[in-house]
């Protein structure tokens, strides 16, 4: 039965990467806060990640016996991944500023419209969602090392 | 036949601590999708996966004097029990976990199954004993 924990320590390690993921994602934001020139052209445009759950990859035995029995397993156990990391369509930050090199004719600067302030918060539920998951992994290793404890 | 040395409480025990991982993988998986848009908490509780033990099994029979008692009739069964997800959500996204009720919840799943642990493991103690000191 260690193969439960060990499937929810997955799980754990599934969630963890995908917000390793997002805060990637919200470093590369606010580095590119003020970043006018991209190799793509215009502005840097804000980019945001999409959370996916996907069925949790069941062990080689679990398969076989639901194959086997005819039975289609439908209580799965979901685990999460990063789907795609998709492009923010808002309009960009717009700034009078003719001095700046990139400044138009009527001395208006495209900035990237990243909102400091969104991606800070969205940090913090990052980091929050993080340390839920290395919670619950530690309370499953605590479970593990409890059972192997038995016969001590 | 369960062997009458380890008794049926044994195999009851063992049965709590199956169900606990269990429910310890729900809890994993509800946590881990805390972010995603749209996903339904998976609601399946200890009670539900110690209902699935008993529901595969066919020993160690108790006598029940209530409707409402549980059958302690255990085995290791397959995923094969109920499947309820939370439907109603709070938030604007649509995702159902309540991530502080999965951390509790988690907390009580992780101490009671230390206590099943524990206890089990006095048993064990009892067993070894009876073996040691025969053997003087």
């Amino acid at each position: 039965m260690a193969d439960s924990l060990l499937n929810s320590m997955n799980i754990s390690s599934s969630g963890m990467s995908a917000q390793r993921t997002r805060m990637d994602i919200i470093a590369e934001n606010i580095a590119n806060a003020e970043a006018t020139r991209t190799s793509a052209g215009g502005p840097y445009r804000r980019r945001q990640v999409i959370f996916q759950a996907i069925p949790q990859q069941q062990a080689f035995s679990n398969v076989f016996s639901s194959q086997f029995s005819g039975q289609a397993s439908g209580n799965q156990l979901q685990s999460v991944e990063v789907q795609k990391v998709v492009q923010d369509p808002t309009p960009f930050r717009e700034v009078y500023d003719p001095s700046h090199p990139d400044a138009d004719s009527r001395g208006i600067v495209k900035l990237p419209n990243v909102n400091s302030v969104e991606e800070m918060v969205d940090m913090n539920s990052a980091a929050r969602s993080f340390e839920a998951n290395v919670t619950t992994m530690e309370a499953s290793k605590r479970m593990f090392l409890k059972t192997l404890e038995l016969l001590k | 036949m369960t062997m009458s040395l380890f008794g049926t409480d044994f195999d009851k025990l063992a049965a709590t601590m199956v169900a606990r991982e269990k429910s310890q993988q729900v809890h994993a998986a509800n946590i881990a999708n805390a972010d995603t848009p749209n996903y339904k908490a998976d609601a399946r509780t200890f009670a539900d996966f110690l209902a699935e033990q008993h529901a595969g099994g066919q020993q160690g029979e108790l006598a029940r004097t209530q409707p409402n008692h549980m059958s302690a009739v255990f085995s290791e069964s397959s995923d094969g029990g109920v499947y309820r997800r939370t439907i109603n959500s709070q938030r604007m996204d649509g995702n159902t976990v309540d991530l502080q009720k999965e951390m509790a919840k988690m907390g009580e799943d992780q101490l009671m199954h230390e206590l099943s642990m524990r206890l089990l493991k006095g048993r064990l103690g009892g067993l070894s004993n009876v073996i040691k000191e025969g053997s003087r």
